[in-house]
C-alpha cells in the first residue's frame, strides 16, 4: 500500500483518488468560487496539493478520455458540477505554480526592499506566463516548448505592461521573453558572484493576472478554453512580505480572474486585516472535522482503490481489521476484570450501604462477558463519583434505576478505557477509529494504513486468516507509533524542548483521564491557555518574551502536527477559547481516548515549566 | 576550464586530479607550504568535531609555517541548536588551536546559520558563506589556499567552496592561480557517531548549486542520484517528497574500509529501495575515499541519460549528499563543473538544526583514527605547460 503513494501517472493519480473532497468546494457557493480568491488551508499530508493537480489539463484530460469508465465515472460527474469539463471536453485551463524556498532567498539579498519586491513579481510574472503556454500544450496535446508556435497571443498592452516584447506574438517569443527574465532573476539567486540588477526587468505587480486572459490565446486559430484556474501551492514558503504584497494584490483586484491559493495553517496569522467577504476559505481539516462520515467514506475509497491495485492478492481493506473484540481470546482478563471490580465495590459496601442494591445488581450479571466487565467498571466510577461529593448529603440508598440511568455513553467510553489501561484489552482497533487516528489528515492515515496492510499480506503468506485481530491491530497501531515518536528526535528542531513537553502534557492527561472518578469521561486531550493573573496585561502570553520558549515549542508542535487547534465555545456569554488537542496518534502514546471533548485550562506559567 | 560535450566523449577538468592520502600529506606540505616565498591562508571552522585541527596540527608538525595566516569560521547555529550542548569541546578545540598557532596570524570571522525567530526563522549560511570572501582581492597575496571542512557544516563548506573556485576561475588574467586545496580528517566510524538532530522540514539548494532546478521554463524528467550513508532514512524520505523524481540512481560506498558498508546501507534503507522499486543496475559504487570518483561518476551518469532522454528535452539531475564529506566533494565538484552549461545538475541538501553525539567518551579514541585526505582542485597540477 505504501509502494502505491509513488503515484507518477496521472491514470494512476486519479484511480486512487478519492473526489469526496472536491464536495467541500461544490458545497461551496459558484460565485465564491469563480472571479474570486480562494484560500486552501491545512495541515502538512491534508491533500492540498493533491487537490490542486487534480485542475491541471493533463488530470482533467485524463477524466474526460476514461469518463466512461467505471472508476472515472464519480470522478468525471463530481467536476462537471464545478464547470469545468463539459460534454464537449475540458473548458477550464488549471495553472499550477509551486512557491518554494527560492522566493524567499530574494529577501536576503541586499538590496532595497522596493527592489526585492520588484524582482519577486517579475520572477512570479515570468513563471505564470511559462506555466500558461505549459498548461496551453497539455491542454491540446502539443509537445512543450516544441510547439509553441502553434499558439497565438493577442494583447492589446494597453497599459504597457510588456515592455520587452511585442504583442501579438506566438508562443515561441511569449517563451523566449518569460525565460529570459525568469533566468535573469534566477541568476541573481543562484550565483556565487551576484549579476547586475539593474539590466534585470523589475515589475511592480502581478500584471500577468491581467494579460493572460482566455481571449487573449488561440491554437492553431481557435479558443480551446474559456477559464484560466491560477493555482499558487504552497504560499506559506513565500517570505512575510511576499504574502503581504501579493495577497493585498490579489484580493484588492479580485474579480477578474481565478486564484486559488494554498497553504499550510501556521502561516495566516496576518490576515486579520482582510474580511471574510474579500476572500473564500476552504479549511480542509475544519471541513472533514464537521463531516466525519465523509472523511471515513473518502478513507474507506481510497484504502479499497489502493488495496486493489495490489497485486498480493489482499484486495479489501477495512473489511479486513476486525472491529469486535474476541471475547474467548480475552475471557481471562475480562473475568479478572469483574471479579476485581466487584470486590472494590464489595470493600465501600462495607463501609456505607447505600451502594447495596447496585452490588446486588451487578452480582446477578452471572455471565463473564465484555459487556458485564464495562457494567462492572461504569458502576465503580460512578460510585467514586458519588463518594467525591460532599459528606453533608444524606446517605439514602441509591437504587438500580438510578444506576442504569447514570451509565451514559460517556461513562461506559471511559470504562472501556479503564480495562484496557488495567487488564490490556483492546482499545485501538477497527477502521473506524483508524480514521479517527488519522486526525482529519491522509499521509496521518496512509501511515498507519500501509502498515496494517502488510500485516494482511504477512497473513496471507503465512496462510493464516488475512484479517488482522483486534491485538494485532494495536500492536501495529502502537509500533507505528513508537516509530513517529522515536523519529521525533531527528526531525524536530528543538526536539529535546518539545518532546518534554509533550510528555508532561500527555502524562497529565493520562493522570487526569484515569482518575477513578473519571472526571473529564471518557478522557481529557486537550488545553487551552488561561492566563491566571488579575492585573492588566500589557502583552498575552503569545508577545510576551517571557513566554518565548513556550511560544516556539508549541509554534512547532503546530508546525509539525502534532497538536490540533480548535476553537471551542464554553463558559460565560459562549466565550471561544483555542483548545490545543493532542493529535490522535500522541493520544495512543499516552493510552488516551480519541474523543475531542474533554480538554483542560492552563496557566502559561504552568505550560512554560513543562517546556524545561 | 573544460566543457562537457554532448557526444560521446566526455572531457573532464579534474581528469587526472590531484588526490593525497596518509604519509603523502605531509610530503605535500613540504613541497608547497615549507617553501621559501610561499604565502598560505588556511580557513578552517570553529566547531565540536574532534578533528577540527589535525590538519593544520599537520602542517605545523612537518613545516616551518613562515607565512601562514589563518581564517577561522565561527558560525552560530542558533539558540536552540542540539549543538550548543557541545560547547565545551568547542573550547576545548579552541585552546589546542591556539596553542598550536603561536606563530601565524589568526583571523576571526562570524557567521550565522540562521536569521529570525520562530516562524520566520531560516536558513541564511550558505549566503553568509559566499560573502566570507566577497573579492579576489581579499586572496589575491596567497599562493596556497587551503580549506578545512573538518568542523564546517556543509551547509557551509559548499558555497564557501564554490565561491573561491568561482573567484579563482574569474581572477584577473594577470594574476597567478593559487593552488587550491580541500583537506578532510576522514573517519567513518566518528560520522556515524554524530547523528543529525532537527533535520530542515523546508529543503533549498545551496547557493551556486540550484542547477536550475527550479526553472519553469524547463520541465524535463529530473533523475536522482542520492549519495547514500548511515542513519539517513528520513533524510532521504524528505528529499525524495521535495524532488519528486522520474528515476533514482542511489550510489553505494564501495570498497570501503568496511567491506560490508554499502550492504549494510543497503540492508537499512530496504524500505526505500522497495517502495521505490529501483531497480539494481540503477546502483552505482564509487570509492569510499576518492572524491574524483564520484565526480566522474556523477557527470558520466548524467551524460548518459541527457543522450538516452535527448528526445524528451534532455532531463535534470539532482544530488544529495547523505554519506561524508569527502564523497559530498566529488558532487560538488559535479555541480560546479557543469554549472552554466547546458546540463542541470542540483545539489539538494538535507540540513539540520544541530547534532548529537552518541559516544562523547569515545571520540579521543575515535580521533586517533582520523585520516586525513587532502584534494588539490586549482593550481599547479593543472596548469598546462
Amino acid at each position: 500500500m505504501r509502494a502505491s503513494e509513488k503515484i507518477e501517472s496521472d491514470v494512476n493519480f486519479l484511480r486512487l483518488y478519492s473526489p469526496e473532497v472536491l464536495e467541500l468546494i461544490i458545497e461551496g457557493n459558484q460565485e465564491d468560487l469563480w472571479n474570486n480568491v480562494v484560500f486552501i488551508r491545512s495541515s502538512p499530508g491534508a491533500g492540498k496539493t493533491s487537490l490542486l493537480r487534480l485542475f491541471e489539463p493533463n488530470s482533467l484530460n485524463t477524466i474526460y478520455n476514461h469518463k466512461s469508465q467505471q472508476d472515472y465515472r464519480e470522478l468525471y460527474n463530481t467536476v462537471c458540477k464545478l464547470d469545468v469539463i463539459n460534454e464537449t471536453g475540458v473548458s477550464a485551463l488549471g495553472v499550477l505554480i509551486q512557491f518554494t524556498k527560492n522566493y524567499e532567498i530574494l529577501d536576503d539579498i541586499k538590496y532595497s526592499e522596493v527592489t526585492r519586491i520588484r524582482l519577486f513579481y517579475s520572477l512570479l510574472n515570468a513563471r505564470l506566463v511559462l506555466a500558461t503556454l505549459r498548461s496551453i500544450c497539455e491542454l491540446n496535446k502539443l509537445s512543450y516548448p516544441n510547439d509553441l508556435e502553434q499558439i497565438n497571443y493577442e494583447y492589446e498592452n494597453e497599459k504597457l505592461f510588456l515592455r520587452n516584447i511585442q504583442s501579438p506574438c506566438d508562443g515561441r517569443e511569449l517563451f523566449n521573453w518569460a525565460s529570459g527574465l525568469e533566468k535573469s532573476v534566477y541568476d541573481i539567486l543562484d550565483s556565487f558572484i551576484q549579476p547586475d540588477v539593474d539590466k534585470i526587468e523589475g515589475h511592480d505587480e502581478l500584471f500577468t493576472l491581467e494579460i493572460l486572459q482566455p481571449k487573449y490565446f488561440k491554437v492553431n486559430g481557435r479558443s480551446s478554453f474559456r477559464r484560466i484556474i491560477y493555482m499558487l501551492d504552497d504560499a506559506h514558503k513565500l517570505s512575510k512580505s511576499q504574502r503581504s504584497s501579493l495577497f493585498k494584490y490579489v484580493i484588492d483586484q479580485r474579480g477578474n480572474f481565478n486564484i486559488w491559493i494554498s497553504e499550510r495553517l501556521e502561516g495566516i496569522t496576518e490576515f486579520k486585516s482582510y474580511h471574510e467577504r474579500d476572500y473564500y476559505e476552504v479549511n480542509l481539516e475544519k471541513y472533514w472535522g464537521n463531516n466525519t462520515s465523509k472523511f471515513k467514506k473518502m478513507l474507506s475509497k481510497i484504502a479499497s482503490k489502493r488495496a486493489a491495485i495490489s497485486t498480493d492478492d489482499v484486495d479489501t481493506f477495512a473489511e479486513n481489521l476486525d472491529d469486535s473484540i474476541d471475547e474467548q481470546i480475552f475471557q481471562k482478563e475480562i473475568k479478572e476484570s469483574i471479579e476485581t471490580t466487584r470486590k472494590k465495590i464489595q470493600e465501600v459496601v462495607r463501609k456505607t450501604k447505600k451502594f447495596q442494591d447496585w452490588l446486588d445488581y451487578l452480582i446477578q450479571q452471572s455471565d463473564t462477558s465484555l459487556k458485564t466487565a464495562i457494567l462492572h467498571k461504569s458502576a465503580e466510577i460512578l460510585i467514586h463519583r458519588n463518594l467525591r461529593k460532599s459528606q453533608m448529603v444524606l446517605q439514602f440508598a441509591l437504587s438500580i434505576p438510578e444506576l442504569i440511568d447514570k451509565i451514559d455513553p460517556s461513562i461506559e467510553s471511559a470504562a472501556r478505557y479503564f480495562l484496557s489501561n488495567e487488564y490490556g484489552i483492546p482499545n485501538y482497533y477497527g477502521f473506524q477509529k483508524l480514521v479517527v487516528l488519522s486526525s482529519n489528515n491522509i499521509e496521518q492515515f496512509l501511515a498507519f494504513a500501509s502498515d496494517l496492510f502488510e500485516g494482511m499480506l504477512s497473513n496471507k503468506i503465512a496462510s493464516q486468516d488475512v484479517q488482522l485481530s483486534t491485538k494485532r491491530q494495536e500492536k501495529i497501531i502502537a509500533l507505528v507509533v513508537k516509530k513517529k515518536w522515536n523519529d521525533l528526535s531527528t526531525i524536530l528542531p528543538n526536539p529535546k524542548a518539545v518532546e518534554g513537553f509533550l510528555n508532561k502534557l500527555g502524562n497529565y492527561f493520562n493522570k487526569i483521564t484515569y482518575e477513578p472518578t473519571a472526571s473529564y469521561a471518557p478522557g481529557i486531550t486537550g488545553f487551552a491557555v488561561h492566563s491566571s493573573r488579575r492585573l492588566i496585561e500589557e502583552k498575552g502570553w503569545q508577545e510576551n518574551e517571557i513566554f518565548e520558549e513556550l511560544q516556539d515549542t508549541i509554534s512547532t508542535c503546530l508546525a509539525y502536527n502534532l497538536l490540533e487547534v480548535k476553537e471551542v465555545s464554553q463558559g460565560a456569554k459562549n466565550q471561544i477559547w483555542t483548545v490545543y488537542y493532542l493529535n490522535r496518534w500522541l493520544c495512543v502514546k499516552y493510552q488516551l481516548p480519541f474523543t475531542y471533548g474533554g480538554w483542560n485550562k492552563l496557566t502559561p506559567e504552568e505550560l512554560l515549566k513543562w517546556t524545561k | 576550464m573544460d566543457q562537457i560535450k554532448t557526444n560521446s566523449e566526455i572531457t573532464f577538468r579534474w581528469d587526472p586530479y590531484a588526490l593525497f592520502k596518509g604519509e603523502e600529506v605531509d610530503d605535500l606540505w613540504k613541497s608547497i607550504v615549507g617553501t621559501d616565498g610561499s604565502s598560505t591562508l588556511y580557513i578552517l571552522g570553529k566547531g565540536f568535531d574532534v578533528r577540527m585541527n589535525l590538519g593544520l596540527k599537520s602542517i605545523l608538525d612537518c613545516v616551518e609555517a613562515k607565512s601562514l595566516d589563518i581564517f577561522l569560521i565561527s558560525y552560530d547555529e542558533g539558540e536552540t541548536s542540539h549543538s550548543n550542548k557541545y560547547s565545551s569541546l568547542v573550547d576545548k578545540n579552541i585552546k589546542e588551536l591556539n596553542s598550536l598557532i603561536s606563530g601565524p596570524v589568526l583571523k576571526q570571522k562570524a557567521m550565522n546559520i540562521w536569521e529570525g525567530t520562530g516562524k520566520t526563522k531560516k536558513r541564511v549560511g550558505d549566503r553568509q558563506a559566499i560573502d566570507l570572501i566577497k573579492e579576489y582581492s581579499e586572496i589575491q597575496e596567497y599562493e596556497n589556499i587551503i580549506i578545512d571542512i573538518s568542523a564546517l557544516p556543509r551547509g557551509i563548506y559548499f558555497s564557501l567552496i564554490g565561491k573561491m573556485l568561482s573567484l579563482i576561475d574569474n581572477k584577473p588574467a594577470v594574476a597567478n592561480i593559487p593552488n587550491l586545496l580541500v583537506v578532510t580528517a576522514e573517519n567513518a566510524e566518528l560520522d556515524s557517531s554524530i547523528n543529525e538532530t532537527g533535520i530542515d522540514d523546508d529543503l533549498h539548494y545551496p547557493i551556486g548549486f540550484g542547477g536550475g532546478i527550479e526553472l519553469e521554463a524547463s520541465k524535463t524528467p529530473v533523475i536522482w542520484l542520492p549519495l547514500l550513508g548511515e542513519n539517513k532514512g528520513i533524510h532521504l524520505n524528505k528529499a525524495n517528497q521535495h524532488i519528486r523524481p522520474n528515476e533514482i540512481c542511489p550510489i553505494l560506498p564501495f570498497p570501503s574500509k568496511n567491506a560490508r558498508r554499502a550492504d549494510d546501507i543497503f540492508n537499512e534503507l530496504y524500505d526505500f529501495f522497495d517502495t521505490f522499486q529501483i531497480e539494481s543496475q540503477n546502483i552505482m559504487y564509487v570509492p569510499e575515499q576518492n572524491p574524483f570518483e564520484v565526480y566522474k561518476t556523477i557527470i558520466s551518469a548524467i551524460h548518459k541519460y541527457k543522450i538516452s532522454l535527448a528526445t524528451m528535452g534532455g532531463c535534470k539531475a539532482v544530488v544529495t549528499t547523505l554519506s561524508s564529506k569527502l564523497l559530498s566533494l566529488g558532487a560538488l565538484l559535479a555541480a560546479y563543473e557543469l554549472k552554466d552549461s547546458d546540463y542541470s545538475l542540483g545539489i539538494l541538501n538535507v540540513d539540520s538544526h544541530g547534532y548529537d553525539l552518541l559516544n562523547e567518551d569515545g571520540l579521543d579514541n575515535m580521533k586517533d583514527k582520523s585520516e586525513l585526505l587532502v584534494t588539490w582542485l586549482t593550481g599547479e597540477p593543472y596548469i598546462e605547460n
